[in-house]
């Protein structure tokens, strides 16, 4: 530790600081140099803003704190405070991209930096021999695995204040884009594309064996792993890009660019295809033969300009490649096909020599390869920048407008970046159609930070028609029909085995629309990968006044309720079977906790079985139905009224409590009339299903959901979540955990809820001009937030003041203008609100200039003003 | 706001400089403070609020303080008033996050998880927090001893705590230190144009060595796996981009202080120049050194109260001082690590064996010693530190990844940037010696170094600011 100097530090400082020793002449020179420095940026810079009207980012600065406070009086002050956050961001942006001093030096000065020492800036890695690479990208392969959790934490904690959390596991959105296109019959292949460092490391790393590549972040093989495990087929083209590096020395990638060369894209189209007939058969068509041409194409890659120097250098050249655009029949160029049954969802991997402001040619890109290889059309829709999401996005938009292009699909390949899945914020995307936060459904499942639970979810489903059992992973794949199709036969009381490799369930002929009087059937076993499906009994049934018709007394043992209305105990393996109860039941028959101490018939008495005596003291009877026991018999639970509550019973004292009240406020306000509860086996998951509102049990949309209980307290920790989303009624859940971490269950469970936003749609119809006042626009991007892309539109909203031409279909419009193009700033970033302008308006659906750009839409959301577009204000 | 940054530089600084100038003497603090707060403010608008409160708090304190006769109890009751909402704030807004995730942690480690707090709440840091709190209870520690009078003007204070200079990075500056200033200071151009010169170094220091330093430390420290000879240069970097963004910072609000005719105390005094470790805890952040020596070491004993108390009251203010730099576990080693070595050195004094070495040696091995405790203080976590302290070891599993992060410590401009820090650090002046007789090469030379960095920082998009867990 520091002594106490004699001289104070005071004393001290005021001698060597307060007295310098400077001629006043000096003095007086350096002073007005510095100011002058100083000074004279600012003031040209606001010679520039006053004399130029557009661009200047003043305006928006001066305003920010007059709409924050508004926003504070309308939406509280965290609300004002944000937007003010945000305005502050965008104006330092702005100011900085258009700095005079960065507009004068930095190409010069990034030229001799490139030049004689080899650097780049903070975008772009200058290699050796010309290779040049994009930071973020080898961060992804260098940096620390994007599945651990810490990382994870640090990215969610890392976000900007402003804004909502990033997202940053990509496996949730992904499991939950999954199950979404399954609840319309789609199924979902991933492909994610390496990045260049991974196969071509000579220009960082020149010896570094070609036997180590493809290099990949630790996470990657992990995440390959979880896809699998949440059954989302994922090919991945690195390796096989590796082998061809290893055995032809082919560069795989462009070497000033961050994209694939022409060959490896048409490589990987190929092999998916190879890929996708092992992994997803897509129905039989007619095949389509289209043909391919060769074509030499010359760019300037990304990453040359993303270093910003002078025009005309020729440090790094330009690249010829070449590209083999695809010809439909007759010899028209490829275009993506609306009523195709593949969409690919892609970035600018996919948009690459497909797309001419890409610079490297067009119709010859990754969905045009598909194409060629699958022999039938295929659709498109890749958005260049804006994050992993970005597509989803778009195609909710598109939907929201009309154009659903998901309608008739039945394989969505979605494509990204490797380097996605360490820097990507992984939005959850809601892809049903466009409609007021009031009426949206609980979301469903969404775990944040992996899995809280392993496991699985079996249920009764209408969805296919007929009552079928289904299963959907806990982690969050796509729901499963189990159960096989058998026409006129309903499948029901699904019970899994404790050990969870098998399920038990009733195949009866039974009315699809009520609850049958006397309708035994098939008690049925069969394993959860769908195999080895035998029939146990012929003749069971389940008790009164709902679908339970069995528990497993252990792996081996079954206690069901026959046709002749007694109780038996089957052995599983050898078939042999004994009766629980001497004499069939008049009315309603029992069935039996799997300790042989208590027993149910449909009333929640939970009476007194006698083992010796071989019958069931009955008690006296409880309101409501659908009673069942834990699996150590300790306790029991049923709905104890219409919609709920369900409660539970000790057995040994007979205390009552509560797991879910009806009208639960902890359940989505949108479905909280619960019926059909179930516990896991080992007491820490409580499964049931819950609907809007609606009572009928064949008829009203219930869907499953889970909540994990403690097993100890009985107390349901976190919100239940819910599991489907189907619009048919999926009842009588069972659940079985294979682990279950109760506590980030309870980090997570808050967050569940609240109104997703509502869609933007595009519009459609005819173009028309008009003279218009503008009311408000949304923020505009900063080149920081697209990187490593230069171009972006915002959406703002104008009233028409005068129509020149056409009809425009409102006075209020949403329009898509301009914002960023080739990096510069567009007139509309810096028009004022009344400015009026003449504009001419198109619908933005199908504008093929757009295509593949971001669209960046902050405005208040109102699904009744399409977005058209505008190349203006001129 | 950054002062490396365009809008500082080019339209604050001037700004409020110009109008500064312009004004009537007793119409200038209201505007360094308005200046201040939105300086302050633009981190974050909701942030000022709590500046505000602090300040209030602590002027009031200050008030009763100054007006109750020193024997009496009441004093003691607004010293308490004062501490206590200051470290509650402190400790709230800094630590809360910090204590509920090590709650957890330890009801985890001990198999009760079920104990274990469902807390939703997690808390921003403010910026500067730790700056400002410790400065404003300066203010109250140094009325109750009766250093210093209580200021009447409530303006005066709130400049005093607000002062944009100082308010983010330090170095803090202690109410004695400055009152005299507050009251009555001078505006020369000598001052002026010796702030010019601090500023321009400090500017120097921070955008053409910490920046490029830090690109390379930061690829160091964000790799999963590194050879040994890449981590060690890795720290080394990280060991340069700290020293010279601090320094440059402290520097630069040196210079900003004396552009508005005050006077801050040294921050830094060439700490890589130190021979053991005391002799570094003298050369660095030495405004919070010796605040914590002050107002911490000596009322819980400092050395007065035998051997053994004085190593535990060094642990004590060496870990509390690591908490300080952050809420996190690896600050509380890192600090630990000082205060054991602090105290060790002090029950060796010159029987030590490296007190024998010849100065050289000393310095190198000190410099060594400091740079292994660096790593707990750039990585991000406590597994993370235990990671690269592997890797320096050569211990480590060496992944592919880990050849591309070689390029970044051959590439020329990195290497020439550690090359010059290495000379600046152990080869040059330090400002404060150099700037003191100010010619017209040096200050065309300071002027030329502002000129690069301010290319340079319009042309590299990266510069960190790495106070913000302060």
């Amino acid at each position: 530790m520091i002594e106490r100097a004699k001289e104070s530090r005071e004393e001290q400082a005021m001698r060597e600081a307060g007295c310098t020793r400077v001629r006043p002449g000096v003095a007086r020179a350096l002073t007005s140099a510095f100011l002058l420095l100083l000074a004279s940026v600012a003031t040209l810079e606001i010679r520039r803003d006053v004399s130029k009207e557009s661009g200047t980012p003043w305006p928006e600065l001066v305003a920010a704190p007059v709409a924050a406070w508004k926003n504070t009086f309308g939406s509280g002050a965290f609300e004002g405070n944000r937007r003010l956050l945000i305005a502050k961001n965008d104006f330092e942006d702005a100011l900085e991209e258009r700095s005079i001093v960065a507009a004068a030096a930095l190409p010069g000065v990034q030229w001799a930096l490139t030049r004689l020492l080899g650097a780049g800036n903070a975008q772009v890695v200058v290699g050796r021999k010309g290779w040049l690479y994009f930071r973020p990208a080898v961060d992804y392969l260098t940096g620390p695995g994007f599945l651990d959790p810490r990382v994870l934490d640090r990215r969610t904690a890392g976000g900007k204040a402003w804004a909502p959390p990033p997202r940053p596991n990509p496996l949730p959105a992904i499991a939950d884009f999954a199950a979404q296109l399954a609840e319309r019959g789609i199924g979902l292949v991933v492909i994610v594309t390496p990045v260049k460092a991974a196969l071509h490391p000579e220009g960082l790393a020149p010896v570094l064996s070609r036997d180590v590549l493809p290099i990949e972040n630790p996470s990657f093989a992990p995440f390959l792993d979880k896809l699998a495990d949440l059954e989302i087929p994922a090919f991945s083209p690195a390796e096989r890009l590796a082998r061809t590096i290893r055995a032809k020395s082919w560069p795989q990638f462009l070497r000033t660019d961050t994209h694939w060369t022409p060959q490896a894209m048409e490589d990987a189209a190929e092999n998916l295809v190879r890929f996708l007939a092992r992994h997803v058969p897509l129905p039989g068509r007619n095949p389509v033969f289209y043909s391919r041409r060769e074509v030499g194409v010359q760019g300037r890659g990304d990453l040359t300009k993303l270093l910003r120097l002078p025009d005309g250098e020729r440090l790094f050249g330009s690249e010829s490649v070449l590209i083999r655009p695809v010809m439909g029949p007759g010899n028209a160029p490829w275009t993506p096909d609306p009523n195709a049954d593949v969409l690919v969802l892609g970035d600018s991997f996919t948009n690459i020599y497909s797309q001419s402001e890409l610079g490297w040619g067009e119709c010859a890109g990754f969905a045009e390869q598909l194409s060629y290889f699958l022999h039938r059309p295929v659709d498109k829709v890749a958005v260049n920048a804006g994050g992993p999401a970005a597509a989803r996005e778009r195609l909710v938009s598109m939907a929201a407008g009309g154009e659903d292009r998901l309608a008739g699909k039945r394989l969505v390949i979605l494509q990204f970046s490797a380097r996605e899945l360490a820097s990507g914020d992984w939005k959850l995307v809601d892809l049903s159609p466009a409609r007021r936060a009031s009426t949206i459904a609980a979301p469903i499942r969404r775990p944040e930070h992996g899995a809280p639970a392993r496991g699985f979810v079996a249920w009764e489903s209408w969805r296919s028609g007929e009552w079928r059992i289904w299963t959907r992973r806990l982690e969050g794949s796509a729901p499963r029909q189990l159960t096989p199709d058998e026409p006129g036969l309903q499948h029901c009381c699904p019970h899994i085995s404790p050990d969870g490799s098998k399920i038990v369930y009733l195949s009866r002929s039974a009315p699809a629309g009520e609850y049958p009087e006397e309708a035994s059937g098939d008690l049925r076993l069969l394993r959860m990968d769908g195999g080895g499906e035998r029939t146990l009994v012929r003749d069971a049934r389940p008790y009164e006044w709902g679908n339970r018709a069995a528990t497993w007394r252990n792996e081996r043992k079954l206690i069901y309720i026959g046709a002749d209305k007694r109780t038996h105990l089957l052995d599983v393996d050898t078939a042999e079977s004994s009766r629980l109860t001497a004499e069939p039941e008049e009315k309603m028959p029992w069935l039996i906790d799997p300790t042989l101490r208590h027993a149910v018939n449909g009333s929640p008495a939970f009476s007194r079985y006698d083992a010796g005596e071989r019958r069931v003291v009955e008690a006296r009877r409880r309101p409501g139905c659908e009673p069942y026991f834990s699996q150590d018999g300790s306790f029991g639970f049923w709905v104890a009224g219409g919609g709920g509550p369900i409660r539970w019973i000790d057995l040994r004292t007979r205390a009552v409590g509560t797991w879910i009240e009806k009208d639960d406020r902890r359940i989505h306000d949108a479905q909280r009339y619960v019926y059909f509860p179930m516990l896991s086996r080992d007491g820490r998951m409580l499964a049931f299903s819950a609907s809007p509102g609606d009572h009928d049990h064949f008829q009203s949309n219930y869907d499953v959901f889970v909540a994990p209980v403690d097993p100890g307290s009985l107390a349901l920790l976190g919100r239940p979540l819910r599991f489907t989303a189907h619009p048919a009624s999926d009842r009588y859940p069972d659940v079985h955990v294979e682990a279950l971490d109760l506590e980030r269950w309870k980090r997570e469970a808050p967050p569940i809820g609240g109104p997703a936003p509502i869609k933007a749609p595009l519009a459609t119809g005819e173009p028309f001009e008009m003279r218009a006042v503008l009311q408000s626009c949304s923020r505009a991007p900063s080149l920081r937030e697209i990187s490593p892309y230069r171009a972006a539109l915002i959406v703002c909203e104008w009233k028409a003041a005068q129509v020149l031409f056409g009809r425009p279909p409102g006075d209020r419009l949403r329009i898509a203008h301009w914002a960023l193009r080739d990096g510069e700033r567009q007139p509309i970033v810096s028009l004022r609100q009344n400015s009026v302008a003449r504009l001419r308006v198109e619908p933005l659906s199908g504008v093929s200039q757009i295509e593949g750009y971001p669209i960046f839409n902050d405005l208040p959301a109102d699904p009744d003003l399409p977005i058209h577009y505008s190349r203006g204000p001129d | 706001m950054v002062f490396s940054s365009h809008l500082f530089v080019y339209y604050f600084l001037p700004a409020a400089l110009f109008v500064y100038y312009a004004l009537p003497r007793r119409a200038r603090h209201l505007w360094l403070t308005t200046a201040s707060y939105a300086f302050y403010g633009w981190a974050n608008p909701a942030f000022m609020g709590l500046m505000l409160l602090s300040t209030l708090i602590d002027y009031v304190c200050g008030w009763r303080l100054g007006a109750s006769p020193r024997d009496e109890r009441r004093p003691r009751a607004w010293l308490a008033v004062s501490l206590v909402s200051n470290l509650s704030l402190l400790g709230f807004f800094k630590y809360f996050n910090f204590a509920v995730d090590s709650y957890a942690a330890l009801l985890t480690g001990l198999g009760l998880e079920r104990l274990r707090p469902d807390v939703g709440l997690r808390v921003v840091l403010p910026l500067g927090i730790s700056f400002y709190t410790f400065q404003s209870m300066s203010y109250t520690f140094d009325i109750y001893r009766g250093r210093t009078k209580p200021l009447k003007n409530i303006v005066d204070f709130a400049c005093y705590v607000s002062l944009f200079p100082q308010l983010v990075a330090g170095p803090i500056i202690r109410f004695s230190e400055i009152a005299d200033q507050l009251r009555h200071r001078t505006h020369t151009t000598e001052k002026f144009a010796r702030g010019a010169a601090f500023f321009s170094l400090g500017m120097a220091k921070k955008v053409l060595l910490a920046n490029p330093c830090g690109f390379v430390a930061d690829a160091a420290f964000d790799a999963v796996s590194l050879p040994p000879l890449d981590a060690w240069a890795g720290v080394l970097a990280y060991a340069f981009q700290i020293y010279f963004d601090f320094s440059g910072y402290s520097d630069m609000a040196i210079g900003l202080g004396l552009m508005l005719g005050f006077v801050f105390p040294k921050n830094f005094d060439s700490p890589y120049h130190a021979e053991s470790l005391t002799d570094f805890w003298r050369r660095w952040h030495i405004s919070l050194s010796t605040w914590l020596r002050d107002y911490l070491y000596h009322p819980l004993g400092g050395n007065r109260k035998g051997p053994r108390r004085t190593y535990v009251n060094l642990a004590i203010v060496m870990l509390l001082g690591g908490l300080w730099h952050g809420a996190a576990w690896n600050f509380v080693v890192w600090g630990g690590i000082h205060g054991v070595w602090l105290a060790m050195e002090r029950a060796m004094g010159k029987r030590s064996l490296y007190r024998r070495l010849p100065r050289p040696g000393r310095v190198a091995l000190t410099f060594v010693g400091v740079l292994v405790t660096w790593v707990f203080f750039r990585a991000p976590d406590l597994a993370a530190a235990g990671r690269y302290l592997s890797a320096m070891a050569g211990l480590a599993e060496v992944r592919p990844g880990a050849a591309l992060v070689g390029h970044f410590f051959s590439e020329p401009y990195y290497v020439l940037s550690l090359v010059i820090a290495a000379f600046v650090t152990w080869g040059c002046p330090q400002t404060w010696d150099w700037s003191r007789r100010l010619t017209l090469t040096r200050g065309a030379l300071a002027l030329g170094c502002l000129a690069l960095s301010l290319v340079a920082m319009a042309s590299q998009g990266y510069n960190p600011f790495i106070y913000f867990i302060f």
